[in-house]
């Protein structure tokens, strides 16, 4: 049997699995199916209060344009991070690094266009004490932004350990399992900008 | 070193003074198992404990044992405590004591992650009765409706405590369900199908599937209730137009399927007791899997039946009212195998045996109390009243407090070498199967007769003084009991008459191993052929597979892959670490800084994201071991 | 059983099909935004169909960000079928807790 290699990073000796696919990989498919009963909890409370509670017209508090923007920013960090998990895993590591790199920059874009969204709103006296529904949005906007800031330093975290030889074709599945969950996050955006702004300001 | 003689050590001077580090930084999933029965049971007899004074303030009318703002704070932490230190984490207890060995495995898929589950269960726990310390204790009941638990009608930190803790705690269950979800999926013995794993480690596939789709809805709940509470927000502000039954709903949708996380391990205990000492297979293994994933299923759509009284309406009512009494039947399918597998079958009444087939009888009991709530008219009439009390205590003492003890007296041994004693574990039965009776079959006619429950007192006029006497005996005589098993358990620890490989002539592969096993569990993985696996190579007459402590190798046994026939077996053992006790430290700190203060959680923070590089740096195995075949 | 990790994965989605589904998602977002009241392809008697206009279109960028970048349409069925039951759960819950508060609170 092989020596596990001397960088921490390098894959863990895994002897057969029972399916036959890596532990880590169903651990982050486990994850995911988790995380869709939490934000799935927080979209239905904001899809309930929108409709109930008295409150500003959303089409006067969103800023489509602006928002459609950063809609496309994350959905293009998904191109890029689908390509950055292709690289690694044909073993092309500098272009893996330049799509890693790639999609923090689309990743913190993203954050600053939301930071940017948040700031006016507070500025025009919608913040989470508003009311139940902005409440709800907030607390909704700010645990993906959350989850997207865990995605951009657990990405930044791989593309500086593959400067190390820390991530070679081998252990392509760390870059894998990122992508899994930085794809997720981008697909959860999905629903909310489908639900919450493009819904939400068409009708509430 | 052996886990047994690591316990039996620890109570002496010397091995304390050894070993704390070595617990500490423990990898071995079954000193975890261990470390987590020790927690359990402590906050069982801390929980126990509140019972027994909320009973005395019970005994008789208008006593004055406590008040009534201490009343409330005992039946709060006493619920809150029963059921998320006790009775949530009895299955992380028994995946950590045995999981592994029943499929074959020499470890959990993710040993760090495993022993990160114990740490934040223990800072979790400490976390949420820190109120005591402080003074300031939740009171608005386990089940923390808003808009009481909000911050106008619960001011004190008391209830910041229980949010925070309950909090960090869903991550300790969540971190252990996601570890076992992958050992069960990715780490069976070669040959151990879906279909041939043995019905405890079904049990815990689908309990552990349940707490990773429903601990999620619980954060949220908690989280809008965190938010209103500290930072103004406006989830259950009624005067903004918020809406407390949405408290209801989520808490709900939660709590639902959590009673039946707090079950099924139960269910799976019973399925390996029953056959085992009435030396018969389970009864209809497939329909066995097949209701407790009906179960399971149907556990996620009966929720608002805890809400029958808020207002939805006949349509509303009568949609969970029907799937409520639809999930009788896959569990009546369960209990009348478990009977049908003791007919016929040779019993030996030992005391597992005990305890199994009482809580059978009184699960029955405590569910058709359920049945009877189940519909909405009579439910209006029990809804807060001690039917209800009764109703829960029998399903979750009778059982699953009942079914705990018959896994312990089953399997404590094989993590120790010791057995139990038999004599004082008939007694310690004895004394519970009458205690617990005694205590929680009045309380169904208290319930009828209309006495309301969380209330501190009642008028003598009630009527209800000779009932609540009765009541608080049979408590104190069900605490007897735990100290008898308290003192029977201590005793084995020290003396116990060894346990031996199989004890009790087990049918699965966990019997096939030393008591205690060595860390790595297996010498040579089983390659196994059918269910009840050890049974089969009893039955055909082979030596134990998993290396026997006669030390002869086994011609029968397949080699498992990557391992040289008649050559050495490579075992590779995961590195003891300390950062899963540093990161669970983290996320309890972080905890306190939001009740406290703002840099108290970045020194949180920066705790867990330390943790976390020095996880990812850290080499997880610390070596390999050679044995000669 | 087999070694996972084995060969890379360099059958699954390359730089073509990457960029294939990338026109698709920037298609489907301009339609999506178009059918907003006030943009070029909204009209009044769309207004009563816009919900599972939304829904859809949301739903199949969905669809192909799964499919494609998380590699579900590669995979083993183990996975899908994790991420699918999740789904199920969820989207139920959603449904109800919306349904009750619409109709019966």
């Amino acid at each position: 049997m092989e020596k596990a290699s001397a960088h921490p990073l390098a894959e863990a000796l895994h002897p057969p699995t029972s399916t036959g696919e890596d532990h880590r990989k169903v651990l982050m498919w486990l994850f995911l199916a988790s995380d869709v009963l939490f934000f799935g909890s927080l979209i239905g409370t904001f899809v309930v209060y929108a409709q109930r509670v008295p409150h500003t017209p959303l089409a006067e508090v969103f800023n489509i344009p602006l928002t459609t923007w950063s809609a496309f920013v994350l959905l293009m960090s998904s191109v890029t991070m689908a390509l950055a998990v292709w690289a690694a895993h044909s073993g092309k590591m500098r272009l893996m690094r330049f799509y890693l790199l790639a999609t923090v920059l689309l990743g913190i874009h993203f954050l600053a266009d939301q930071g940017f969204e948040f700031y006016h709103f507070v500025h025009d006296g919608f913040t989470p004490r508003t009311n139940p529904m902005a409440s709800a949005f907030f607390t909704l906007t700010g645990f993906h932004g959350a989850h997207v800031t865990v995605g951009v330093l657990w990405l930044l975290s791989l593309f500086l350990a593959s400067f190390r030889g820390g991530i070679t074709q081998r252990n392509a599945i760390w870059v894998e399992i990122a992508g899994l969950y930085w794809h997720f996050v981008d697909v959860v955006w999905i629903v909310i900008f489908a639900v919450v702004y493009l819904i939400g300001a068409s009708f509430w | 070193m052996a886990v047994g003689v690591g316990v039996a050590r620890g109570l002496t001077t010397a091995g304390l003074r050894q070993t704390v580090w070595e617990w500490v930084t423990t990898v071995d999933h079954k000193r975890i198992g261990v470390l987590y029965f020790w927690t359990v049971l402590f906050w069982f007899l801390l929980a126990g404990v509140q019972a027994l004074i909320m009973r005395l303030q019970l005994a008789r009318p208008e006593a004055g044992v406590v008040s009534p703002a201490v009343y409330n704070q005992l039946f709060t932490m006493h619920g809150t405590m029963m059921v998320f230190l006790v009775g949530t984490p009895i299955a992380s207890v028994f995946a950590n004591m045995v999981l592994p060995l029943m499929i074959g495995a020499r470890d959990v898929a993710f040993p760090r992650l495993n022993a990160l589950s114990y740490w934040i269960f223990l800072f979790g726990g400490l976390l949420l009765n820190a109120g005591w310390l402080a003074g300031q204790v939740f009171d608005a009941g386990w089940t923390g409706y808003a808009n009481v638990s909000t911050r106008p009608f619960s001011p004190g930190l008391g209830g910041d405590f229980w949010v925070m803790g309950l909090i960090v705690l869903g991550f300790s269950t969540m971190t252990s369900a996601f570890n076992f979800l992958v050992t069960i999926i990715n780490m069976r013995a070669p040959g151990m199908t879906f279909m041939r794993m043995p019905l405890m480690v079904w049990a815990l596939f689908i309990v552990f599937v349940l707490v990773i789709l429903a601990f999620p809805v619980l954060t949220v709940a908690l989280v809008f209730l965190w938010f209103d509470r500290l930072y103004g927000t406006r989830f259950f502000d009624a005067t903004a137009g918020g809406n407390v039954v949405l408290w209801q709903h989520l808490f709900w949708i939660f709590g639902h399927p959590e009673v039946y996380i707090l079950i099924l391990p139960a269910f799976g205990i019973l399925s390996e007791v029953i056959p085992t000492f009435s030396r018969k297979p389970i009864f209809g293994y497939a329909s066995m899997v097949l209701a407790m994933g009906v179960i399971a299923f149907l556990g996620f759509g009966v929720w608002a039946h805890h809400m029958f009284t808020v207002g939805m309406g006949p349509v509303g009512n009568f949609a969970f009212s029907l799937t409520t009494m639809l999930i009788a039947i896959p569990t009546g399918v369960k209990v009348f195998n478990w009977l049908a597998t003791m007919w016929g079958g040779q019993i030996r009444w030992k005391t597992p045996m005990l305890f199994a087939a009482s809580t059978v009888v009184l699960f029955v009991v405590g569910g058709l109390s359920g049945m009877m709530h189940a519909s909405p008219p009579i439910n209006t009439q029990h809804q807060d009243s001690y039917f209800v009390v009764a109703h829960f205590h029998y399903v979750l003492f009778g059982g699953l407090v009942m079914a705990l003890f018959a896994g312990l007296y089953y399997w404590l041994p094989k993590l120790t070498g010791r057995l139990l004693d038999e004599r004082l574990g008939k007694v310690h039965w004895a004394l519970t199967f009458i205690g617990f009776n005694l205590t929680f079959f009045p309380m169904h006619f208290l319930g009828a007769l209309g006495m309301p429950r969380r209330i501190y007192t009642y008028p003598a006029e009630a009527g209800w003084g000779g009932l609540n006497l009765l009541i608080t005996v049979g408590a104190y005589i069900t605490a007897l009991g735990v100290l008898v098993f308290a003192l029977n358990l201590l005793r084995s620890l020290r003396k116990g008459e060894p346990a031996g490989n199989d004890p009790w002539d087990g049918r699965t592969l966990e019997w096939s191993l030393p008591s205690p096993p060595p860390e790595y569990n297996f010498e040579r993985i089983p390659v196994v052929h059918g269910r009840d696996a050890w049974w089969e190579r009893k039955r055909k007459g082979r030596v134990p597979v998993g290396g026997g402590s006669d030390g002869n190798p086994n011609p029968h046994a397949t080699p498992a892959a990557g391992h040289t026939p008649g050559g050495t077996e490579e075992i590779h053992l995961p590195k003891p670490s300390v950062i899963p006790l540093i990161l669970a430290l983290g996320l309890a700190v972080a905890g306190v800084g939001v009740i406290y203060h703002p840099a108290v959680i970045a020194l949180g923070v920066a705790m867990t994201l330390g943790a976390i590089v020095a996880w990812a740096l850290e080499p997880p195995l610390r070596g390999t071991l050679h044995i000669r075949g | 059983m087999s070694q996972p990790n084995g060969t890379p994965e360099v059958h699954k989605a390359g730089p073509k099909t990457c960029a294939l589904v990338a026109l698709a998602l920037t298609v489907i977002t301009l339609v999506e935004v178009g059918l907003f009241p006030g943009y070029p392809l909204y009209t009044e008697a769309l207004r009563p169909a816009l919900i599972p206009l939304f829904l859809l279109l949301g739903a199949g960028k969905f669809a192909l960000v799964a499919a494609f970048y998380m590699h579900l349409k590669y995979d083993k069925p183990l996975f899908g079928g994790i991420f699918a039951f999740g789904m199920a759960v969820g989207i139920s819950i959603v449904v109800s807790l919306i349904t009750l508060f619409l109709y019966y609170h």
